[in-house]
C-alpha cells in the first residue's frame, strides 16, 4: 500500500465546445487512507478516477503512486493500467462471465506472475475477506448482484496492489444489499488499511466510508476534509446543500439589520459584510411552533402556510410555504406521545437554533453557491477545507 | 495497425479502381452506352429495381409487423420468412422455374384444370416475364428486409407504444406516429440495402430472363465478358454507374444514421405484443413461406426424383437414378468439394480480419482517422453488387503484376472480401454489446494485450464467431453472382455448376445440385451451431 499524490490534474474532452472535465486537480491520499469523491453526475470524480486507473488518458498533471510515477504529462510519461499495480471495483461488477469465481479472482496474480500468490493460496485469502469461500466454483451468473461485487472487491484486492479504486460499486445494488455491502468494505478497510480511492454520488456512502472526503463540483474539488468535518461546516453553500442542508432562507440587509421577504424574522442574526445572504439548515433541525415558544439561541421565521404534510413513520415531513413563494420542509420526529398536529393551511413559525444554521453571502454578482460563508459565530470553526 | 487497414483497403478498393481505370480505355463507355439495347437494360433495371424494392419494402415490413402478432403456440412460424434466405437464391429461382414455366411448370399444370384457364396448352403464369421477374426478386429480398425489420420492431420498448395509446392514438396512429419513426434506423438499412440487393440482382435475371432476352445491367456485364472477343472496357463501363450508386448509398446511410444515440430504445422491456393476436398473420406468413421455399422446394424435389421433368407427376416412377447419377459425376463432385473448401478458407481468413477491424472500430477512439476509413473501406463490398467485386478481380488480377486467374486464390480472395462486411458487422456488434468493462477490468488487473485478447474478449466473442461462421458460410455456399465471373474450368462452384447444368437443359441434375446445396447449407450451419454454442444462431 503506498501514497496516491494528485498533481494538476486536467481532462479536457475534445468536441464541439471542448468541455473541461477534470480542472486542475490537486490532492494526496494518504497510506492507507480511503478517500472519497462525492459528487453529482459529470462532476468529473469517475473520469479522475480512470485517469489514476490509466483508463483515461489525462490532458495535464501528474500522477504518482507510491514511488511510481505513472503519468506525467510534461515528462510524457503514460503508464497503461495494468502496469500501474492497482486494482478496481467497478460499478457494473465487470465479472468475467466465462470464468469461475476462483478463476477471476485469480486472474490478477496469473496477470503479474505471481506465483507466490498461489503458492500461499492469496486467493481463498481473499476470498475469505469477502465471505465468499464457498462460491469460489461458481460462475458469476450463478450469483446475485451482491455476492458479485463481493468477488469483485476481492478480485481486486488479491494481488495486494499499491491502491484500490472503487468506481461507484454499490450503486448497481438495492437498498438493504447497498448498506449491508458499504458496512462490509468499512470493515475490509479498517482490517487491511489499504489504500484507496472510492468515487459515489451518495452523501451517506461517503460519510461512512470515508477517512476524508472531496466534494466535487465542475472538475474542481469544492472541499476537502474529514466527514464529520464537512457535514457540520459545509465551506460553501453548494457543498451545504449537496450534504443535506435542503433548505435556502435568502435575507437581505436592512439598515436596522437582516431582513427576508419570506416573513418576519426573529433572533439574533450575526453581522456579515454583505448586502444579501442565504441561511442554510438542515431539516432535521427545524421544528415548528408559535413566536412565543422561542428559546434562547434560536431563530425564527414567521409567517409560513403549512402546505403539505408526509407522514414517513418515524417522523412526519412538513413543508411550510412562505408569501414569497419560498418553502422550508422540516422532518419532525414523531415521538409516542404528544402527538403533533399539523393542519393543512394552518399558520406556523419556522423555529431553528442559531448554531445549526449557516449563512452563506451570496455575492453581488450573483453567483448564489459560491459564496464563502461568513466568519461570525453562526459558523463559528469555520476553516478552509481544501487543502 | 495502419498495415492491416492498407491491406484491407488495398483488397476491397484495388478491383474497383480496377473497373474504374478500365471504363476509359479503348472507348468502353462507347462501347457499353451506343448499343442498341443498352437503354432498354437501363430501363429493365430501374423497373425491376423499383418494382422489386416496393414490393420487398411492402411484404417484409407487413411480415415483420404479423410476426410479432402471431397466436400462442404459432410463434415458431416468426423464423419462416427467414428460411427462405437459407434456401440458395440460384436453388429456389431453379424451383420457380419448375412450378411456372409455361407449358410444363407444376403450378401451371394444375391451374389450367381450373375452368378459366381450361382451354389453354400454356400458362396463365409465365416465369419468364418481367413481372414475375419482379416478383421473384421482391419476393426474395422481402426476406432481408425482414430480417431488418423484425429486429426493429421488437427493439422498440413496448412502454413507448402504450405510452402513445393511453394519450389517446388510435392503433393506426401508433403504428405510424410512433412505431414506425422508432424503426426508423431499421427501415432506413432495410430500404438501402434493400435497393442494392436489387440493383445488383444478377440471378433472377439471368436465370429467368435469358430465354426472353430480358436484360439488366449485370446481365449485359455478364454478356460482354462471354462473348468474343471478349469485352473488358464495355463491361467496366457498364459497372462504374453500380459503384457509383453504391459509393452514394454507403456514404448517405452513414450520414443519415449518424447519430444513433436518437433511437436508443432498449433497455426497457422491449416490444410486447399488443392487441389480440391476428391470425391474418399466420395466412400471410404462411403463403410467403409457400411461396418462397416449400413450393419451390417440393417441384425441385419431384424433378429430382422423376425419370424427367413434364407436366405429369406421377410418382409409381419416381427414381433415385439421378442422385446416383450426380454422386458419380466428377464435375458435381468437384463444384461440391470447391464450394465447400472455398468457403471454408473464407472464414478462417474473414474472421481474423473482421476481428481486428472490429477491434479498431469499437476500441480505438485514439485512432479516429483509421476508424473513419476504415468504416467506410468496410461497408464496400456491402454497397456494391457482387458481381462488381467479381469484375474487378478479373480485372485487377488476371495480367501482369499479379495474374492469379483460373486459381482459387482469386475465388478465396472475392469470397474474403465480398464477406468482410458482415464478418465486421456480425462482430463488432458483439463487442458493442460487451462494452469496455470486462476488457478495462482486465487491463486494470495487470492483464496486458495480448493476454486481455486471449484471456478474456476471445472466450466471450465465441458465439459471435459461430454466428459469423456460420451466416458467411451460408452465403459463400450460395454464391452465385461473383463466381460466374471469377470462375475458370478448375474452379467451378455448386452455383456455377448448376447454371451450367441448366443452360445444358439437364433438370434432373439441376433439382439434384439444387438439393445438394441446400443440404450443404443445412450441415454448415449445424457445425456452427456446435461450434459457436448457442448464441450461435442468434446472430443470423
Amino acid at each position: 500500500m503506498s501514497k496516491l499524490e494528485i498533481q494538476g490534474l486536467r481532462k479536457e474532452f475534445a468536441g464541439r465546445r471542448n468541455h473541461v472535465a477534470v480542472n486542475d486537480l490537486t490532492f494526496t491520499v494518504d497510506e492507507g487512507e480511503l478517500l472519497v469523491l462525492l459528487g453529482s453526475s459529470g462532476c468529473g470524480k469517475t473520469t479522475t478516477l480512470r485517469m489514476v486507473a490509466g483508463l483515461e488518458q489525462a490532458s495535464a498533471g501528474r500522477i504518482s503512486i507510491g514511488n511510481k510515477v505513472v503519468c506525467d504529462t510534461t515528462r510524457r510519461v503514460d503508464l497503461s493500467p495494468n502496469r500501474r499495480d492497482v486494482g478496481m471495483v467497478f460499478q457494473s461488477f465487470a465479472l468475467w462471465p466465462h470464468m469461475t469465481v476462483r478463476r477471476n479472482i485469480g486472474y490478477p496474480l496469473r496477470a503479474r506472475g505471481l506465483k507466490q500468490g498461489f503458492k500461499e493460496g492469496w486467493i481463498d485469502e481473499a476470498a475469505r475477506m469477502v465471505d465468499c469461500t464457498e462460491l469460489l466454483d461458481r460462475y458469476p451468473g450463478q450469483l446475485s448482484g451482491g455476492q458479485q461485487q463481493r468477488v469483485a472487491v476481492a478480485r481486486a484486492l488479491v494481488a495486494r496492489p499499491s491502491l484500490l479504486l472503487f468506481d461507484e460499486p454499490l450503486s448497481n445494488l438495492d437498498a438493504r444489499l447497498r448498506d449491508q455491502l458499504r458496512n462490509e468494505i468499512h470493515q475490509l478497510h479498517q482490517r487491511v488499511g489499504f489504500t484507496g480511492l472510492y468515487v459515489t454520488h451518495d452523501q451517506s456512502e461517503a460519510l461512512a466510508l470515508g477517512d476524508r472526503l472531496a466534494i466535487m463540483r465542475a472538475g474542481q474539488i469544492e472541499q476537502l476534509g474529514r466527514p464529520r468535518e464537512v457535514y457540520e461546516n459545509p465551506a460553501t453553500e453548494f457543498v451545504a446543500e449537496f450534504i443535506g442542508m435542503g433548505n435556502s432562507i435568502s435575507l437581505y440587509k436592512t439598515p436596522s439589520g437582516w431582513a427576508s421577504k419570506s416573513g418576519q424574522l426573529v433572533g439574533r442574526v450575526p453581522d456579515v459584510s454583505a448586502e444579501t445572504a442565504n441561511l442554510r439548515v438542515r431539516q432535521q433541525a427545524i421544528r415548528l411552533g408559535t413566536i412565543d415558544s422561542l428559546a434562547p439561541g434560536e431563530m425564527g421565521v414567521e409567517g409560513g402556510t403549512i402546505a403539505d404534510v408526509e407522514y414517513g413513520g418515524a417522523s412526519v415531513d412538513v413543508v411550510v410555504k412562505f408569501v414569497d413563494g419560498r418553502s422550508v420542509s422540516s422532518r419532525i420526529p414523531l415521538t409516542g406521545e404528544g402527538e403533533h398536529r399539523f393542519e393543512l393551511g394552518s399558520r406556523t413559525t419556522v423555529i431553528f437554533s442559531a448554531r445549526d444554521a449557516k449563512l452563506f453571502p451570496t455575492s453581488p454578482a450573483g453567483s448564489a453557491g459560491t459564496g464563502q460563508p461568513a466568519h461570525n459565530d453562526v459558523a463559528p470553526e469555520q476553516k478552509a477545507g481544501v487543502s | 495497425m495502419v498495415l492491416f487497414i492498407v491491406f484491407v483497403g488495398l483488397l476491397v478498393l484495388r478491383p474497383i479502381y480496377f473497373i474504374i481505370d478500365r471504363s476509359t480505355l479503348n472507348n468502353g463507355f462507347t462501347t457499353a452506352f451506343t448499343d442498341p439495347f443498352i437503354w432498354q437494360a437501363i430501363g429493365t433495371t430501374i423497373v425491376l429495381t423499383v418494382g422489386a424494392v416496393v414490393l420487398a419494402l411492402v411484404v417484409g415490413t407487413a411480415l415483420a409487423w404479423f410476426s410479432l402478432r402471431l397466436p400462442r403456440g404459432l410463434g415458431w412460424m416468426s423464423a419462416l420468412p427467414v428460411m427462405s434466405i437459407l434456401m440458395p437464391s440460384v436453388a429456389s429461382i431453379t424451383g420457380w422455374i419448375f412450378l411456372f414455366s409455361p407449358r410444363v411448370g407444376f403450378a401451371n399444370t394444375v391451374l389450367r384444370t381450373l375452368p378459366w384457364w381450361s382451354d389453354q396448352t400454356s400458362g396463365p403464369i409465365d416465369v419468364y416475364t418481367t413481372p414475375w421477374i419482379i416478383l421473384c426478386t421482391g419476393l426474395q429480398i422481402a426476406a432481408f428486409v425482414y430480417l431488418f425489420m423484425s429486429s426493429g420492431f421488437t427493439g422498440v420498448n413496448s412502454d413507448l407504444i402504450e405510452a402513445a395509446e393511453v394519450a389517446g392514438s388510435s392503433k393506426l396512429g401508433v403504428f405510424f406516429r410512433v412505431t414506425l419513426p422508432l424503426v426508423r434506423p431499421s427501415l432506413v438499412y432495410a430500404t438501402a440495402t434493400a435497393i442494392l440487393l436489387a440493383l445488383g440482382q444478377f440471378t433472377a435475371p439471368l436465370l429467368l430472363g435469358r430465354n426472353s432476352n430480358i436484360q439488366v445491367l449485370t446481365t449485359r456485364i455478364f454478356t460482354y465478358l462471354n462473348s468474343s472477343p471478349v469485352d473488358f472496357n464495355a463491361a467496366a463501363a457498364l459497372g462504374v454507374p453500380l459503384v457509383v450508386i453504391g459509393m452514394i448509398i454507403v456514404f448517405g446511410q452513414r450520414a443519415l444514421l449518424g447519430n444513433q444515440s436518437r433511437f436508443v430504445t432498449h433497455g426497457g422491456k422491449g416490444f410486447k405484443a399488443v392487441g389480440r393476436p391476428s391470425w391474418s398473420g399466420v395466412v400471410w406468413i404462411g403463403a410467403y413461406a409457400l411461396l418462397t421455399a416449400v413450393l419451390p422446394l417440393l417441384a425441385i424435389i419431384i424433378v429430382a426424383v422423376s425419370p424427367r421433368w413434364s407436366a405429369d407427376i406421377v410418382p409409381s416412377t419416381f427414381t433415385l437414378e439421378h442422385f446416383t447419377s450426380a454422386l458419380n459425376s466428377p464435375e458435381i463432385l468437384s463444384s461440391v468439394k470447391n464450394s465447400v473448401l472455398f468457403s471454408l478458407t473464407s472464414i478462417l481468413i474473414v474472421i481474423p480480419i473482421g476481428f481486428l477491424c472490429s477491434a479498431i472500430l469499437v476500441y480505438g477512439r485514439r485512432f479516429k482517422l483509421c476508424q473513419i476509413i476504415l468504416d467506410f473501406v468496410v461497408a464496400m463490398p456491402l454497397g456494391m453488387p457482387a458481381l462488381i467485386f467479381g469484375l474487378g478481380f478479373l480485372l485487377a488480377y488476371s495480367g501482369p503484376p499479379i495474374n492469379l486467374y483460373g486459381t482459387s486464390s482469386v475465388v478465396i480472395a472475392v469470397y474474403v472480401t465480398l464477406m468482410i462486411p458482415f464478418s465486421v458487422r456480425l462482430q463488432s456488434a458483439a463487442m458493442l454489446s460487451l462494452g469496455k468493462q470486462y476488457i478495462e477490468a482486465s487491463q486494470v488487473a495487470g492483464a496486458n494485450l495480448w493476454r486481455t485478447m486471449l484471456s478474456v474478449l476471445l472466450p466471450l466473442m465465441r458465439s459471435a464467431f459461430g454466428a459469423a461462421a456460420a451466416l458467411i458460410f451460408l452465403l459463400l455456399s450460395h454464391e452465385f453472382a461473383a463466381s460466374m465471373l471469377v470462375r475458370a474450368p478448375t474452379t467451378q462452384v455448386m452455383g456455377t455448376t448448376l447454371y451450367d447444368l441448366l443452360e445444358f437443359g439437364s433438370y434432373s441434375a439441376v433439382a439434384v445440385l439444387a438439393l445438394i446445396m441446400a443440404a450443404v447449407s443445412l450441415v454448415g450451419l449445424g457445425l456452427a451451431f456446435l461450434l459457436g454454442g448457442r448464441g450461435a444462431l442468434k446472430g443470423l
